[in-house]
């Protein structure tokens, strides 16, 4: 832990509920179709570190296949990390060779997941009591069938659904109504954070508000930290405190949510953010036309130095050259990994 | 604000396409549905028209409809004339001249929507074989040269690959070169970019764009993103429950909207400048298709209503339409849906 202490994104004040260094988690694939065909590392996540505190709301922001909801998955050891340090509440995890189950389920007790796909998350044969039951029985084995019962009711009615639905399957609600299920079984165990996967992005905009405004509730009422990851830049303008900006892998930005979406110093943050449609006619018919050009670079063949260097409407030479990292960046308290900006 | 600036965008050619009290009705082992209920609307040549909705709104099977590409359990009336004649009523021979042709479709997900088992050569050459007895070459050409048109790096590679090599905004260029080989009068997009990220959404757009200048190809745009019709359609439809809701320039629209649905959903969405500190959601949740409110499809949600729309709201106005019994056209009653 000593080590990492030293590390730039320190300096917050308060304690830490989790702390990343330099994750990294990769997948092997094999190149070809044959048994002998030589495997090669895909690394979804190279490098990522950073802290959330109590009560924030940090947003992961990024095209698919930028490593966000790899990162996502790592941090409860849904898939196992490489290398790198993961501290959740003071108490470091380890991950190779062995996890350590029982520090795990004490984790997740604290840490819970809510995920993009409302209706595929909930189990079809399970009815809501039990969905919602399940991870009292995992994390609070001593609770009576009454208190569940009670537990699980009162928290139905907090996320806007009602008693009578019970014993109704996941089959026979809307999205917005799986998701506010998908919600209430994150909360029940009475977490300290819920990691929000995409959360609203299969919703319709009339839903998606719905379900916004309640996780805000929600957290304000039980003092949650979220990390939300969504790909959505208004949503995640709207949600967060921070935000951390990745690219193929990698964190090119974090920063603030004012200092991100008023100063971007990242060329990448920056094409994302003019890339957004604007629904005002004139804004969006005088907008300067800033799209990048190509596409996202195989993760299994990274382009050398910068990553965004291929797309980058400002690279040079020596982008190519070295691998560029986090440090302070324009307004107080915002990094950037960029040798121009 | 300078609203002028971009009103000689609109032409004002004649109508192209005219949608005349298009209904469209389900069967289905619980009973019939209407998916879409008296639709009306016209397009002029060269005009990007935006339909916009949610879920279930009857946006993606009206297009089906006029396309004859219902399943087989639905069945559409009304009138659909495109350049006079009525695609509704067309046998699928006739059909069949126009499809491809005349009118092209581009579908949500570029991921089904190309056949697997073929190269996009064939798939790409199949169109101009049939629609314009091209030779085998000839098509070769036209196809590596609408690839080019797309901004597809190496179409000599791209014509000898499988779908599965490409990636999703890849195969979404692709599928719009496929769409423009003919080059058709009108292009219809079915949420053409909701599958892909921005940065490549902002590509596909101003491919849309570019094509529509150097083409004249007029767009029927479906989609859910308000932001995407801002910046690319002259005239916008607002749809909920299979009915239109309002209608109007893409100006009357955004600054002057005036039916509630349009205010909530202009009002739901995050935006990315200025402040918002709660999203004003819309309560409920879209109308269940089999069990549809007597009256106004959005009066269960909707702040305004009153006894009175439990009937049907026609729709009322010149150019900006809009169907409803109480209009947020007076500031008053725009307060009461704004934040705060």
């Amino acid at each position: 832990m000593s080590s990492a202490q030293s590390h730039a994104t320190d300096g917050a004040p308060g304690a830490t509920l989790l702390r990343v260094r330099d994750l990294q988690v990769g997948f092997p694939v094999r190149r070809g179709n044959w048994p002998w065909s030589p495997t090669l590392t895909l690394r979804a996540v190279n490098g990522v570190s950073f802290d959330l505190h109590p009560g924030e709301t940090l947003g992961v922001v990024g095209e698919s296949g930028c490593g966000k909801s790899t990162l996502a998955r790592a941090l409860l050891n849904l898939v196992p990390f490489e290398a790198g340090a993961l501290t959740w509440f003071d108490q470091e995890m380890a991950c190779e060779p062995r996890p350590d189950a029982r520090a795990w389920l004490q984790v997740r007790r604290q840490v819970q997941m809510v995920f993009q796909d409302p209706l595929a998350s909930l189990d079809p044969r399970m009815n809501i009591l039990q969905i919602l039951s399940e991870p009292l029985r995992t994390h609070e084995p001593g609770l009576s069938a009454g208190d569940r019962m009670e537990r699980v009711c009162a928290l139905l009615e907090r996320v806007g659904l009602d008693r009578g639905q019970l014993y109704r399957y996941p089959h026979e609600f809307s999205g917005g109504q799986c998701q506010r299920i998908g919600i209430a079984r994150a909360l029940i165990v009475r977490p300290r954070v819920i990691i929000c996967d995409e959360p609203v992005s299969a919703l319709d905009v009339s839903i998606q508000a719905q379900i916004i405004n309640l996780l805000r509730d929600l957290q304000q009422e039980f003092g949650l930290a979220l990390i939300f990851i969504a790909h959505d830049l208004t949503v995640i303008r709207h949600v967060s405190q921070r935000v951390l900006v990745m690219y193929l892998g990698k964190v090119v930005e974090v920063a603030d949510r004012r200092a991100l979406f008023e100063h971007p110093q990242h060329p990448y943050t920056r094409a994302l953010l003019a890339s957004v449609p604007i629904p005002d006619p004139l804004t969006e018919r005088h907008k300067a036309s800033t799209a990048l050009v190509g596409e996202l670079p195989s993760p299994l063949d990274p382009p050398s130095g910068c990553a965004f260097r291929t797309r980058c409407p400002i690279a040079q030479p020596r982008c190519a050259q070295a691998s560029p990292v986090l440090e302070p960046k324009g307004p107080a308290g915002a990094q950037a990994a960029c040798w121009l900006a | 604000m300078d609203t002028a600036a971009i009103a000689p965008r609109i032409p004002t050619g004649p109508a192209m396409l005219e949608v005349d009290r298009l209904s469209v009705r389900f069967q289905t082992p619980e009973g019939s549905l209407d998916a879409v209920r008296e639709l009306s609307f016209s397009l002029a040549k060269g005009q990007t028209f935006g339909i916009v909705g949610e879920s279930g709104s009857g946006k993606s099977q009206s297009m089906l409809a006029i396309l004859g590409l219902l399943a087989t359990n639905g069945h559409a009336t009304g009138r659909a004339r495109f350049e006079g004649q009525d695609l509704i009523a067309m046998a699928p021979r006739e059909l069949n001249r126009i499809r491809g042709n005349r009118i092209a479709m581009i579908f949500q997900d570029p991921m089904t929507s190309l056949n697997p088992y073929l190269t996009i050569e064939r798939q790409m050459t199949e169109v101009l074989e049939v629609q314009k007895n091209a030779t085998p070459r000839a098509a070769r050409a036209r196809a590596h040269a609408m690839l080019e048109a797309v901004q597809i790096a190496d179409p000599v590679r791209c014509l000898n690959g499988y779908p599965h090599q490409f990636s999703g905004g890849m195969r979404q260029r692709i599928m719009i070169a496929m769409a423009l080989l003919c080059e058709p009068d009108l292009l219809i997009a079915d949420e053409p970019t909701t599958a892909l990220d921005v940065t490549v959404q902002a590509q596909i757009v101003g491919l849309l764009r570019s094509l529509q200048r150097d083409f004249g190809t007029g767009i029927l745009m479906i989609t859910h993103d308000l932001g995407l019709v801002a910046g690319l359609c002259d005239e916008v439809m607002v749809m909920y429950g299979g009915r239109i809701m309002e209608q109007g320039s893409a100006q009357d629209l955004f600054y002057r909207p005036s039916h509630p649905y349009t205010l909530a959903l202009l009002n739901a969405a995050p935006r990315l400048h200025g402040e918002q500190n709660a999203l004003v959601a819309i309560p409920g949740a879209p109308p269940n298709l089999a069990r549809m409110p007597p009256g106004c499809p959005f009066a269960p949600r909707c702040p305004l209503a009153d006894a009175g729309c439990d009937l049907a709201p026609g729709l009322t106005g010149e150019g900006h339409r809009r169907a409803c019994h109480r209009p947020a056209a007076d500031v008053s009653l725009q307060t009461l849906l704004r934040p705060q």
